[in-house]
């Protein structure tokens, strides 16, 4: 699986480093309603996300109803699990760089392909199931883990990995447009997504036939808009094939026109990226604010981890005193309300909120807490042994 | 010499910066007036393979940015090694190229390799020094290059393939030099600034040389102060890389002939260096400098000094609207230390002179 740690040669693991300029672009996720903030003081753990201001002080201000206060936490949980997935998804890079606009202000956008080419593919780089569709398993803790050892181990700068990363590629693409030389970055993601529409059957032949032409036109043609430098015989070579034999196929074009026709030049163009442009860009403010932005992601992914094993002790830990012991009336009242089902006596109000809480209970994926290493690593460091609920699916240390 | 100047994201001062990275916006030094400006803008011009990165390099170095720390120049073994793989890989297409065969079997199964599968991980490993070296000394390979001028070879191959057994080890740290003799495409445009005394900086801008960057060289041409063009001597047998029918001294001159007469530049200082001069009293040992030339006196083919006039004429000839009084011509041999902060220190010397009497 491709994925979004890199080893970034100066990447020191910070972690009081927040950059201020990460920011959603979703417009459906604005600031806010989705707050990232720290409290402060506080250690990595520490970072929370909330829902408006309004919300906490319904938790924090004892007049409140209890009612309420549950209520409250209900919708910061589904904001949470809202915001994680968000960002989860920018992390990793998997937003898909042609349809949202999740990754941030600078998009590899290839404008020039076709439409319908266009929804052909999802995205140029290979797909990373986002956090939704993770599994939760602990096979991805132990990959993850060594990746994380991996990071320390070697220092050393893989570019095809970072290239595959459209988070880390927009630090690249940003320094390229500076020195004027994005064009070459920009044809690997244009022969990279010819590739992928390729593979894909289901395209017309005449329309793949289009797409290899606009990346003809556009990057090696002699004294095309983005000419790259590829050597003579090269563009000779695909002068020739464009110009003659493809242009005069009409009939099977599948025949001559192969996956690999840019494949020479594509290697020849990455090549000169990794000796030319890598070594500059590692001196570049960018590459400084990507490994920042790495060590923000890094940080990111141990948070995920940890929230991933504690979800409930997560959001237990940010509750105050009163909404705890209102969590655990109320998770009693369900357990008694559970075992007299049969009883009809329930009034409205109560149903509505009590399917409210179904919605919520079963987001939170709670059978991971049935775990013993769970509850002992718990009952360690709180000294002493807790009251247990038992919910019947799952028992919940409090 | 020069304070270099830090850029502001390198306040720590943790990392040398190998190139000080400006806003390469065009208007850059114009919040200086035109009659007191700070910052002197020279920007190092000419066709491919004539050695503009190498002068960079070299000014970098001297000026104690980048490549003067071990642990800057570890980070570059890559590219050394990227480069070793090249050139082999180059002399290997070559010998398919010209029908010359390898001649020893265990050197062709070397070339297989370095075609098919080696990359630079596995030049760690001591044993690929000598069987690399093998290789080059091989008779087909020598046969292929000394018939270089029919292919693409960089000037660097004798250089790295004789210190193949520093470079395939797993201790290995490139030297200075190794790095100034990697070749590396140039794309796209680069700058660097140091002080200059005087309050003033000097800002000196590196740019790729192939048809296709030279239509990136516009964006500099508003705010020069001094341009240092560039030649190769040695390309006089040389056909270019992104045209194998054209000859470099051909490409040179026109692309000379447009720079130095341009409307812009009418009032800039003018450096013309012919580089690379070491290499081109080896090549007119064994090679024939006449028959490129057809105005040249056969008799004086032999004699450096002689034939470096002839060019040098060559180019002036070239000039049309620049006013001659602000041209200057020199020699430069960019891979030598010495010579090239020499020279430099005289091209600093004229442009600053220049700045003055205006």
């Amino acid at each position: 699986m491709v994925n979004g740690i890199f080893n970034s040669g100066r990447a020191s693991v910070d972690f009081n480093y927040r950059p201020g300029m990460h920011r959603f672009a979703d417009p459906s996720m604005t600031s806010d309603r989705i707050m990232l903030g720290r409290s402060p003081g506080a250690g990595f753990g520490g970072m929370y996300l909330m829902s408006g201001t309004s919300e906490i002080s319904a938790l924090t201000t004892p007049s409140q109803s209890t009612k309420t206060s549950f209520d409250s936490i209900g919708k910061i949980w589904i904001n949470l699990i809202e915001a994680r997935k968000l960002l989860a998804a920018d992390v990793n890079g998997t937003s898909d760089p042609l349809t949202t606009r999740v990754t941030g202000e600078l998009h590899l956008q290839l404008k020039f392909l076709p439409n319908n080419a266009r929804q052909a593919i999802m995205s140029p780089i290979t797909p990373i199931p986002t956090y939704s569709d993770t599994d939760l398993s602990s096979e991805r803790s132990t990959d993850y883990m060594e990746q994380v050892d991996d990071l320390g181990a070697n220092f050393s700068m893989n570019t095809e990995k970072m290239l595959s990363d459209i988070h880390s590629a927009r630090y690249l693409h940003s320094f390229m447009k500076e020195q004027f030389c994005e064009e070459c970055l920009e044809f690997i993601y244009a022969v990279e997504q010819f590739r992928k529409i390729y593979k894909n059957r289901q395209v017309d032949p005449k329309e793949l036939k289009k797409v290899a032409f606009v990346v003809y036109e556009r990057f090696l043609q002699f004294g095309s808009p983005q000419e790259v430098a590829i050597p003579f015989m090269i563009r000779v070579e695909l002068q020739d094939f464009f110009e003659n034999k493809l242009e005069d196929e009409t009939s099977n074009i599948l025949s001559v026109l192969t996956i690999d026709v840019f494949d020479e030049a594509h290697s020849i163009i990455l090549h000169m990226i990794k000796s030319d442009i890598i070594p500059r860009f590692m001196y570049s403010h960018q590459y400084k604010n990507w490994s920042y932005s790495l060590d923000w992601s890094l940080q990111f992914r141990m948070m995920e981890e940890k929230r991933r094993k504690q979800s409930l002790t997560y959001l237990i830990e940010m509750m105050d005193e009163k909404s705890l012991q209102f969590l655990k009336k109320r998770i009693i009242e369900r357990q008694k309300k559970k075992n007299s089902s049969n009883s009809t006596s329930c009034n409205s109000a109560f149903d509505d909120c009590d399917s409210d809480e179904e919605g919520i209970l079963e987001e939170l994926n709670l059978s991971d807490f049935k775990s013993t290493k769970f509850s002992s690593t718990q009952q360690a460091q709180q000294g002493q042994q807790q009251p247990t609920i038992d919910m019947g699916e799952f028992v919940l240390t409090l | 010499m020069g304070n270099i100047v830090v850029s502001p994201h390198d306040k720590e001062g943790q990392h040398h910066m190998m190139a000080t990275p400006t806003s390469n916006n065009p208007n850059g030094g114009s919040a200086a007036t035109a009659k007191n400006k700070s910052e002197i803008t020279v920007l190092l011009l000419g066709a491919g393979e004539s050695g503009k990165s190498t002068l960079f390099k070299q000014v970098q170095f001297f000026h104690g940015v980048g490549i003067t720390h071990d642990q800057e120049r570890i980070e570059l073994i890559e590219i050394v090694r990227l480069n070793v793989l090249e050139n082999a890989k180059n002399l290997v297409a070559a010998t398919q190229h010209l029908n010359i065969p390898i001649e020893q079997p265990e050197n062709r199964e070397t070339a297989k390799l370095i075609i098919n599968s080696l990359n630079t991980n596995d030049l760690e490993d001591p044993s690929w020094s000598k069987r690399l070296y093998s290789l080059w000394k091989d008779a087909g390979i020598q046969k292929a290059y000394e018939n270089r001028e029919k292919f693409q070879l960089y000037d660097s191959t004798e250089y790295l393939f004789e210190n193949l057994d520093r470079i395939c080890s797993d201790k290995y740290v490139p030297t200075v030099v190794d790095v100034i003799r990697t070749r590396t495409k140039t794309i796209g445009i680069t700058d660097m600034k140091f002080d200059v005394g005087d309050g003033k900086q000097l800002r000196l801008v590196d740019v790729g040389g192939q048809r296709n960057e030279r239509r990136k060289w516009i964006h500099f041409f508003n705010t020069v102060d001094a341009v240092v063009f560039l030649t190769s001597l040695s390309e006089f047998d040389l056909n270019l890389y992104e045209d194998n029918g054209y000859w470099r001294v051909k490409e040179s001159l026109r692309v000379f002939n447009e720079v130095v007469n341009n409307a812009l530049f009418y009032k800039v200082p003018f450096v013309l260096l012919f580089n690379k001069r070491d290499l081109f009293e080896k090549k007119i040992a064994t090679k024939s400098f006449s028959k490129y030339f057809s105005g040249f006196n056969e008799a004086e083919e032999k004699n450096p000094v002689a034939c470096i006039e002839y060019m040098t004429k060559l180019f002036l000839n070239e000039i049309t609207e620049h006013p001659l009084d602000t041209v200057s011509v020199k020699t430069l041999s960019a891979i030598d230390h010495d010579n090239s902060k020499q020279v430099f220190e005289e091209v600093k010397q004229f442009i600053m002179t220049q700045q003055h009497r205006e």
